[in-house]
């Protein structure tokens, strides 16, 4: 892993559909073997975004480089894309196994390579026992869970989930997040798309939030959390009204409430004064904190 | 070539497993040529008027020059004096149904009620209009027979070999049904025509000429094929009803093929499948190629399964190879229509709904539900524009026709055309979305 290599390059991106400004001046860098997440509610330009990193849209204005300096539409390029996209793409009336089969040949896998690859993607989906059936008869996780290992087939470097979690059950949801971990692992460079912060939190190594087609911040998560986050916030029920002992915070009866950027000591300090509660809680600030101070609106209106 | 093919492998292996799809290719056009065959063979069809024809005076006789008027009165008759050569051409064309050609010493025969020798009329007929052509056999032996009155001596033995002729025409297994219709209600009217006369002309009936009389034939009609230059007649040419019926019913399953991949190229948009043969290592022409090639087996091998079922049936191509080139040129005509069609909507609905508008556009206009000489005169002149014509005739050149190579240069050059046209528009237009 190089991490100064940048592998994908988006230059002041801009497109615009008629009057609609989708992406506004986006610059991002994306480092080999990184996990990058765009971060942003529907219709942020997320989505547009990846659609010019992979030459499907042609941008108004900037420019996409591929490893070193390739357009998106170099075939060697292309070997080294594997895309996921929001709106499932597979031939409903094709079993999983034909799907993953078709895909791989179009990258040019043929005979054992093209078998070993396709047995590889249907345990990496966890559709061995579904493999013969038709697309259609399958669940909307399985789906998903298809959709997602035909990025992988054909062995990509750079694969681009966008959104890969909408509308799945709890159970796919994890096998996407297994899946995802396993090609960090491997060293793959992840671009992950979506409007859940909780995924973004668990999975990416640094995180670009987009509101309006524009680019706001793009750190690690820690960053920025300590940057943006503000506070933890501190809600407990005392046992008893507090008698002489000044509380930080604000006390309302018996229910009380404070911020604080060290929250566990503040309450070490409070518990040592001797004072007792029948009900603790820590809110630490997370990415939806971060949003909400940088655009003053939640991630979920 | 490899990506084409993986492309082309899977629009068939999805083709076959879309019930819809495989009905209309398939199960439709069948039931398409049944019908239609049976129709054929019972030949049970009406004239909307208009036959056009052409005719050849070889007698240039009082008589013969009478004959041509007779036929120029007759209101469902068109008439047009040509050379044979060039009339032949005609009927080749499409142009004309048929050419009637008056022998030399016809004028010293016709309408003479006791000539040993009939007058002979040799009447050309296109192979693909029998019906048509069992109409002009009707009209061509009724003005033969107004040329009767103008010999007429005596009315009473007239009577009565038309009567014996009208017997002998109903009990006669080889006049197709409409020509008896046709001239028993011919008969059935000089009958009560003459029934007139005689009560003018009483005094002169005369019974003992009538027992005499020898065996009368109106007309000696002889059929050739305008097609041959020479070569077996119409009848022997057209093996059955499935000959003229399966040609228009593999246009069916044909067109179902066109709307079809038509209709899988906006579904690849649609269903976002398009998105990952976008950004895979393939160019754009391997996947409208890819499409393109499984368009094209898709209808051969529907016009190869008709073909088959139509010889189980009684069908007999006189030239396979020729039947071969013709069904590769539909395939290519119709690949680059699929492609038209594909841009004429966004939705799959969309494309399906315009897709068959326009097949059922071109096949009426173009003979495929209605045979094309019963459709009204602009519509057969619109027929020239219909790819379903052309489709249908290089296929019966190749069945019937008995066309010789040059001849099927005209269809196929036409259908190579539309094709290079539709897959122009397909490719302009999809140029013009994707900026
Ligand atoms: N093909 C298109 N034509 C017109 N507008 C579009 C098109 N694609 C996206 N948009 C608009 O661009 C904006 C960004 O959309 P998108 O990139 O899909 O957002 P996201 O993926 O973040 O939800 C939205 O306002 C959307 O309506
Ligand atoms: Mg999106």
């Amino acid at each position: 892993m190089n991490n100064d290599r940048l592998i994908v390059e988006c230059q002041n991106l801009v497109k615009h559909f008629g009057e609609i400004c989708a992406v506004d001046d986006l610059s991002i860098g994306l480092r080999e073997g990184e996990t990058l997440g765009l971060l942003g509610p529907n219709g942020a330009g997320k989505t547009t975004a990846i659609n010019m990193m992979i030459g499907l849209v042609q941008p108004t204005e900037g420019e996409v480089k591929i490893a070193d300096g390739l357009a998106p539409k170099d075939r060697e390029a292309r070997n080294m894309i594997g895309v996921a996209p929001q709106s499932l793409s597979l031939y409903e009336d094709l079993n999983g196994e034909e799907n993953l089969a078709f895909f791989g040949k179009l990258y040019g896998l043929r005979g054992s390579q093209l078998k070993d690859r396709v047995q590889w993607a249907l345990d990496f989906a966890k559709l061995q026992d579904r493999r013969r059936h038709l697309v259609k008869t399958y669940s909307g996780g399985m789906k998903r869970r298809l959709n997602f290992a035909c990025s992988l087939v054909h062995d990509p470097k750079i694969v681009l989930l966008d959104e890969p979690t909408v509308g799945v059950d709890p159970q796919s949801r994890n096998h996407i997040f297994d899946g995802v971990e396993q090609l960090q692992q491997n060293g793959l460079t992840v671009i992950y798309t979506t409007h859940y912060m909780e995924e973004a939190q668990r999975l990416c190594d640094r995180v670009a939030i987009i509101d309006h087609g524009k680019l706001l911040e793009l750190d690690s998560v820690d960053h920025l959390i300590e940057r943006y986050g503000g506070n933890s916030v501190v809600t407990g029920e005392l046992a008893k009204a507090s008698s002489g002992f000044e509380l930080p915070g604000k006390l309302d009866g018996l229910s009380w409430r404070m911020e604080s950027n060290e929250p566990i000591a503040e309450i070490a300090k409070l518990t040592n004064a001797g004072i007792d509660f029948t009900k603790l809680q820590i809110a630490q600030p997370d990415l939806e904190s971060v949003f909400l101070s940088l655009t003053g609106r939640s991630l979920r209106d | 070539m490899g990506s084409i093919i993986d492309i082309a492998r899977k629009d068939l292996k999805l083709l076959t497993r879309d019930k819809g799809a495989m009905f209309f290719l398939f199960a439709f056009p069948i039931m398409m040529g049944v019908f239609f065959g049976f129709i054929y063979q019972g030949m049970g069809k009406k004239s909307s008027g208009g036959i056009k024809i052409a005719i050849v005076d070889n007698d240039q006789s009082e008589m013969s020059g009478k004959f041509v008027e007779h036929l120029k009165a007759n209101e469902n008759l068109t008439v047009v004096e040509l050379p044979l050569e060039q009339a032949k051409q005609k009927i080749r064309d499409k142009d004309l149904v048929g050419v009637v050609v008056v022998t030399p010493g016809f004028g010293e025969n016709a309408g003479v009620l006791w000539s040993d020798q009939p007058a002979k009329i040799r009447i050309g007929k296109d192979p693909s209009r029998m019906a048509a052509s069992a109409m002009l056999e009707g009209y061509v032996m009724e003005s033969v027979g107004q040329l009767i009155p103008e010999r007429l001596s005596d009315v009473n033995s007239l009577r009565g070999t038309i009567e014996k002729q009208r017997d002998q025409i109903k009990n006669d297994p080889d006049i197709p049904a409409p020509s008896k219709l046709v001239l028993s209600t011919m008969f059935g009217s000089m009958l009560t025509f003459f029934e007139d006369l005689n009560a003018v002309q009483e005094d002169q009936s005369n019974e003992e000429i009538q027992e005499n009389a020898p065996s009368f034939q109106l007309a000696e009609i002889e059929s050739f094929d305008a097609f041959a230059k020479q070569g077996p007649a119409v009848q022997d040419r057209i093996k059955s009803g499935w000959d003229i019926s399966f040609p228009s019913a593999i246009l069916w399953g044909v067109m179902g093929c066109a709307s079809g991949f038509a209709i899988s190229l906006v579904r690849e948009r649609s269903r976002g499948t398009l998105m990952r043969l976008q950004t895979a290592p393939i160019t754009n022409t391997q996947l409208i190629a890819g499409k393109g090639l499984a368009c094209f087996t898709a209808i051969l091998a529907v016009v190869g399964f008709m073909t088959v079922l139509g010889i189980a049936l009684g069908m007999r191509p006189e030239q396979p190879l020729m039947l071969i080139i013709s069904a590769m040129f539909i395939a290519f005509c119709y690949v680059g229509i699929m492609m038209a069609m594909s841009v004429l909507g966004n939705s799959e609905e969309a494309v399906g709904g315009a897709g068959w508008a326009i097949n059922v556009i071109l096949a009426m206009f173009g003979g495929g539900m209605i045979p094309l000489l019963f459709l009204p005169n602009f519509m057969q002149t619109f027929s020239n524009f219909s790819p379903v014509a052309w489709s249908i005739l290089s296929l019966e050149g190749a069945i019937y026709r008995g066309f010789g190579f040059s001849q099927f240069l005209k269809p196929w050059g036409i259908l190579a055309a539309i094709g290079i046209f539709g897959f122009a528009i397909g490719i302009f237009v999809l140029q013009r979305k994707k900026s």
